[in-house]
């Protein structure tokens, strides 16, 4: 048997395909056969890496196909999940830091809002109805027309030679009686 | 100028006169009057005792004239004298004054008439509010039948 007259003859006596004596190989044959199996190595090592690191996935893919299959088609209920925790350390941070901008904007919003309703709003105007009383004062001086008046009173007559009559005459309304003294005496020829 | 010394003048007697006015307990107007049945009506300036001449037992009379009019001020229990136009005098005397809290002052007057010759016709005390008037009538008219004096007496006080 002798060996392999070319690069394509000696791939196939590597991969098993053709009969080959590798005693008929030359060196530099030989070199070629070497180089093709280290490759071959470091394929089978990046694959089986690969495989070791696709295999969490590959798992949970399958889960969930697995699910499906059960469900028979239909979407099944995604399992619970654990609510989340608001005392969690760093999430209302995050939140914080994502909406900080929306929440300044907002706010300052809000005040500049508040401060026009403020200063626009119409005067106030308050009624109150307060009972006033007003002081009552005595009457210092009141009205003549009030102070009571009395009639005349005639205390003694005297009339010498003669006789004397008291009258009186009503008087008008808020008025006093008049008193008149008649006296009748005899008639003089002269002056009296 | 002459206006200035008018004014002045008025002013100086104001301020002398008004203390004497002001010490008086009283000032009295009295109407000297002859009423008559003749037609004449009540003098315009007796229209402070219009309203009394008016009414009885003034009726009888149609005229009232006034004779004369004096005024006179008074202090108490002090007499004041006057002379008469149609008789002799007229005394009057201010017995008391009193004013008490919410009436009127009070007066208690004495009034006598005298004749010509001094005799006395008439005397007579009366009590009487300030303002009021008090009226002596009768008395004849020398040669007139149908005609009498009449005295009217208005004193007022503060």
């Amino acid at each position: 048997m002798s060996g392999p007259r070319d690069d394509l003859e000696l791939m196939q006596m590597f991969d098993g395909e053709t009969a080959g004596d590798e005693a008929a190989l030359d060196a530099d044959q030989r070199a070629k056969l070497a180089a093709l199996e280290q490759v071959g190595d470091a394929v089978r090592t990046h694959l089986e890496l690969a495989a070791d690191a696709a295999e969490p996935k590959l798992d949970a893919m399958w889960a969930t196909i697995e699910r499906r299959i059960h469900a028979n088609g239909k979407a099944p209920a995604e399992p619970a999940k654990a609510p989340a925790k608001a005392s969690q350390p760093g999430w209302f941070s995050r939140w914080l830091e994502n909406w900080r901008s929306n929440l300044m904007t907002g706010a300052l919003a809000a005040a500049a809002a508040a401060v026009l309703v403020i200063a626009l709003r119409p005067p106030r105007t308050e009624v109150r109805t307060v009972e006033v009383t007003p002081p009552v004062e005595p009457v210092k001086d009141p009205p003549t027309a009030l102070v009571k008046s009395e009639p005349p009173v005639v205390e003694d007559l005297e009339v010498v030679g003669g006789s004397g009559t008291i009258l009186t005459i009503p008087g008008e309304e808020g008025e006093n009686p008049t008193t008149v003294i008649w006296v009748n005496t005899e008639p003089v020829e002269g002056p009296i | 100028m002459r206006l200035l010394m008018t004014a002045a003048a008025a002013l100086l007697a104001l301020v002398v006169a008004a203390p004497a006015v002001w010490a008086q307990d009283a000032r009295c107007e009295v109407y000297e009057i002859e009423a008559s049945a003749a037609e004449g009506g009540v003098d315009a300036k007796l229209r402070r005792l219009e309203s009394k001449l008016t009414k009885p037992p003034f009726t009888a009379y149609k005229s009232f004239r006034l004779v004369k009019k004096h005024d006179a001020g008074l202090t108490l229990d002090t007499p004041q004298r006057l002379g008469l136009q149609t008789a002799g005098t007229m005394e009057l005397l201010l017995k008391d004054k009193s004013a008490e809290k919410g009436k009127k002052v009070r007066l208690r007057l004495g009034v006598s008439i005298d004749g010509a010759k001094g005799k006395r016709i008439v005397a007579a005390t009366t009590q009487l509010d300030a303002g009021d008037s008090w009226l002596i009538a009768g008395l004849p008219v020398p040669g007139k039948d149908n005609a009498v004096y009449v005295f009217g007496l208005v004193c007022d006080a503060k």
